[in-house]
C-alpha cells in the first residue's frame, strides 16, 4: 500500500488549501475536499507529487496564518504547484461516493455495467442525402 | 546471444505491424515480431475502477513522457507546439485511440496534381479500396453506408454507435447551416463480433476499452496472426537494424525483458514503429555504409513530420447532453475537406464530435476556462457544466515541410540507453489559416446547435496522435525513402509499413489508411516473393 509521505505540518497545510479549493456545501449537501476520507485519498494519491511540492510547502508554511490572501498569492507565485494540487484534489473529490451521489452520478466504475444511450434517428440525415455527393472527383 | 534466423522480422506490434504480420502469415514463412512493450490486460484498464479519470492522467496518460513506464521511450518535444501521444505495447496506438476510422479521400492521393502542393502518392484510393474493405472487416467497423463525402463502395460491417443527445444537437446545427455531416465510421463493435463483446458506452475509449469492444489490434489482428503461426516477442526493444557489407539488412539487435542484448537474424526486416519510432530506430542504425542512418540516402529520413493540427470548439448547453457516456466520436463533417481557393488556404479539415466529459474532466476543464473558481461557488459553477458540454474538433491537413523533423536527441535516452527522438515542428501559415477557419465555422455550428457559451482553442497541445510522413513513399529515390510498395530504395530487404510512409496527411484520422496500406504492401510482397530483392 502506498504510504502517505506528507509531514504533519504539510498535512495541515494541505487540509486548509484543499478546503479552500472545494469547501463543503450545505446547499448541495456535499463535503469539502478536507473531509477526512477525501483528504486521506488526497494524501495517499499525492505521494508521487510530494517531492515536487517542497517549495510550495515551504512558502505555505511560512508564518502562522494560511488565509485566502496568502493562498491567492500562492496560486500566482507557484502556478505549476497550484495546478498539481488542484488536479489532485479534483481527481480525489469527484470519486468520493457521497459527492457522486449528490451529483446523481452512479457510484460505481463505468465497467462492467456501462451506460445506456438513446437510439439513433437518422431521419436527420435527409437534408444531407438530398444535397448528394460532395467528394472531389479525380480527373 | 543469437537466435535462429527468421524469414521476416517485424519491429512493432501496433496497427500496421499487426496487419502486415497477419497478411504475410499466409505465406507460411517464419515471421517474428519484436515489441518493446507488453500485451495489454483489459481487466486492469481504468474504467474498471472509480479512479478511471485520474488514471488517464497517470499510468494511462496519452503522453509517453507523462506515463514514463519502462516500455516507454522519452520524446523531446519541447520544440513543438504539438506534443506526441502514443502507446508502447501490443496494439500500439490503437489501445488508446478513439477508434475513429475514416478513410483518406481519393483527392488526398493527388494533392500536387489537384492543388499544386506537396507530392502525389505513388498509390491511389482505387488501389487501396479492397484493402480498406478487408481492414474494416478485420477491425470490426461500425458505421452507415452512403456517406456523401466518399465514393460508393464503403459498407461498414456493423451499424453505427449511438449519436446520443450531443451528436443529435450538433447534427441539427450542421443541418441548420446546410452542411455535410454523417455518423462516424468507428472501429467499435456495436454487435458481438468475432469474439468481441459489443460496446456498452463506457465512455473512455482513449483510456483503453475494458469491454474489448474497441478494435485495437491486440484483439483483432494479433489473435488471428498468432493462430496462423506468427511469433510475437514482447518486452523486446530493438536498438539497431544491422546490415552486411552488401548493404542488405541482416536482422536486429535488441534488449530482451531482462535487459540482455540479443541478435535476431532475419531475411526481411519490416519497420512498423510509427512515424517517430521508425525514423528514430533507423537513424540509430548507422554503419560504415550508412553513416547517416539506414535507408537515408535521400536525407529525408525523419523529415516532413506531419501531425494534423487540431482546433477545438467546445459548446456549453443549457440542457443535459451525454456526459462521457458513449464512444467519444459520434458524427463527423467533411464539408470543408476539399480545397476552396476562396478560403485563403489549400486543402481542408474534418470536423469530428467529441461527446463529453466525466466529472473530473468537467471540473478541470471548467477551471482552465475560468468558469469554475476555487471557493464556495465551485459547486454551483460545476453544475452549470456537468453533462452540458460537447465539442467539435477540427482535424486539419498538415502539409509536408522538411524542417518539421525527427532527429536523435544528443543527451536524452531511454532506459536501455538508446538515444531518444527529438521533435522539431512548427505550424505553417496554411495550417494557422485553416485552424482559424475551422474555429469560425465550428463556432457557427455550435451557435446553430444552441450552445450558450463557446470556448475555442488551437492547436490542441496534447494531440500529436497522428505521426506521419517521416519516411515517405515515392517513385524517386531522391525524393522518398521507400518505393511504391514500401521497400526501402537503399536496402532491398527493408520495408516500412507505418505512418512514416504517408506522402501527405489528408485531413482524416489515419489508422484506416495506414492499415490498408500495410495490407497492400504485404500483398505486393507476396506477389513478388520470387524476386523480392531484385
Amino acid at each position: 500500500m502506498t504510504q502517505n509521505p506528507f509531514t504533519p505540518n504539510e498535512q495541515a497545510v494541505l487540509k486548509v488549501l484543499v478546503a479552500y479549493i472545494i469547501p463543503a456545501s450545505e446547499e448541495f449537501n456535499q463535503p469539502g475536499a478536507d473531509d477526512p476520507e477525501i483528504l486521506s485519498d488526497i494524501l495517499v494519491s499525492g505521494a508521487t507529487l510530494h517531492a515536487r511540492l517542497d517549495k510550495a510547502f515551504a512558502y505555505l508554511s511560512e508564518g502562522t496564518l494560511l488565509d485566502a490572501a496568502k493562498i491567492e498569492i500562492f496560486r500566482h507565485r507557484f502556478p505549476v504547484e497550484a495546478e498539481m494540487i488542484q488536479t489532485l484534489t479534483i481527481q480525489c473529490y469527484y470519486r468520493d461516493a457521497r459527492v457522486m451521489s449528490a451529483l446523481n452520478i452512479a457510484v460505481r466504475s463505468p465497467f462492467p455495467d456501462g451506460y445506456t444511450q438513446e437510439k439513433n434517428d437518422f431521419s436527420l440525415l435527409e437534408p444531407v442525402r438530398k444535397r448528394g455527393e460532395i467528394y472531389r472527383k479525380i480527373p | 546471444m543469437t537466435h535462429d534466423p527468421v524469414d521476416v522480422l517485424i519491429i512493432g506490434a501496433g496497427a500496421s505491424g499487426a496487419a502486415v504480420a497477419w497478411s504475410l502469415a499466409d505465406t507460411k514463412m517464419r515471421i517474428l515480431c519484436l515489441e518493446q512493450g507488453g500485451t495489454p490486460d483489459q481487466r486492469t484498464f481504468p474504467t474498471t475502477g472509480r479512479d478511471w479519470e485520474a488514471r488517464r492522467m497517470g499510468d494511462f496518460a496519452l503522453s509517453p513522457n507523462a506515463r514514463g513506464l519502462s516500455e516507454d521511450y522519452p520524446i523531446n518535444d519541447d520544440a513543438s507546439p504539438i506534443k506526441v501521444t502514443n502507446f508502447n505495447g501490443v496494439g500500439g496506438g490503437t489501445v488508446l485511440y478513439a477508434a475513429h476510422f475514416p478513410r483518406l479521400h481519393p483527392s488526398d492521393f493527388r494533392v500536387h496534381t489537384l492543388d499544386g502542393v506537396a507530392d502525389d502518392w505513388p498509390v491511389d484510393y482505387t488501389m487501396l479500396e479492397p484493402y480498406f474493405a478487408e481492414n474494416d472487416r478485420m477491425m470490426g467497423v461500425s458505421g452507415l453506408a452512403g456517406d456523401t463525402a466518399y465514393p460508393g463502395g464503403k459498407f461498414p460491417p456493423m451499424p453505427p454507435t449511438p449519436m446520443g443527445r450531443s451528436g443529435r444537437k450538433l447534427a441539427e446545427g450542421f443541418n441548420a447551416k446546410g452542411w455535410h455531416w454523417w455518423p462516424c465510421d468507428l472501429a467499435i463493435a456495436t454487435e458481438d463480433y468475432e469474439g468481441r463483446a459489443k460496446c456498452i458506452n463506457l465512455g473512455a475509449c482513449i483510456s483503453g476499452c475494458a469491454q474489448g469492444a474497441k478494435g485495437s489490434v491486440d484483439l483483432t489482428y494479433w489473435p488471428q496472426a498468432l493462430r496462423k503461426g506468427v511469433e510475437l516477442r514482447t518486452h523486446c526493444r530493438v536498438r539497431k537494424v544491422t546490415v552486411d557489407d552488401d548493404g542488405m539488412a541482416t536482422g536486429a539487435i535488441y534488449f530482451d525483458a531482462s535487459g540482455e542484448e540479443k541478435f535476431q537474424a532475419a531475411h526481411v526486416v519490416i519497420m512498423a514503429s510509427n512515424g517517430i519510432g521508425t525514423p528514430r530506430l533507423l537513424l540509430n542504425s548507422t554503419s560504415k555504409n550508412f553513416p547517416d542512418g539506414l535507408a537515408n540516402s535521400s536525407g529525408l529520413l525523419g523529415k516532413n513530420l506531419m501531425f494534423h493540427p487540431y482546433a477545438s470548439i467546445q459548446g456549453v448547453f443549457n440542457e443535459p447532453l451525454d456526459g462521457h457516456n458513449g464512444p467519444h466520436k459520434s458524427i463527423l463533417s467533411q464539408q470543408f475537406y476539399e480545397t476552396d481557393p476562396n478560403r485563403g488556404f489549400v486543402r481542408g479539415y474534418t470536423f469530428e464530435t467529441s461527446r463529453g466529459m466525466g466529472p473530473v474532466g468537467t471540473a478541470l476543464a471548467g477551471m482552465s476556462w475560468g468558469q469554475i473558481p476555487w471557493g464556495s461557488d465551485h459547486h454551483r459553477s460545476f453544475r452549470k457544466l456537468q453533462d452540458k458540454v460537447t465539442s467539435l474538433f477540427a482535424i486539419c491537413e498538415d502539409l509536408p515541410e522538411e524542417h518539421n523533423s525527427v532527429t536523435l536527441d544528443p543527451a536524452l535516452t531511454d532506459s536501455d540507453g538508446i538515444p531518444a527522438p527529438c521533435i522539431s515542428y512548427s505550424l505553417s501559415e496554411n495550417s494557422k489559416l485553416m485552424m482559424a477557419h475551422a474555429i469560425e465555422r465550428g463556432t457557427e455550428v455550435m451557435e446553430a446547435s444552441g450552445a450558450k457559451e463557446i470556448i475555442t482553442m488551437s492547436p490542441i497541445p496534447l494531440a500529436g496522435w497522428h505521426l506521419l510522413g517521416t519516411a515517405r513513399m515515392g517513385h524517386d529515390p531522391v525524393r522518398s525513402v521507400v518505393n511504391e510498395w514500401g521497400r526501402s530504395h537503399d536496402v532491398r530487404n527493408l520495408f516500412i509499413v507505418d505512418g512514416s510512409i504517408f506522402v501527405t496527411s489528408g485531413a482524416a484520422n489515419p489508422t484506416s489508411t495506414l492499415q490498408a496500406l500495410a495490407l497492400y504492401i504485404a500483398d505486393q510482397m507476396k506477389q513478388r516473393l520470387a524476386n523480392l530483392f531484385d
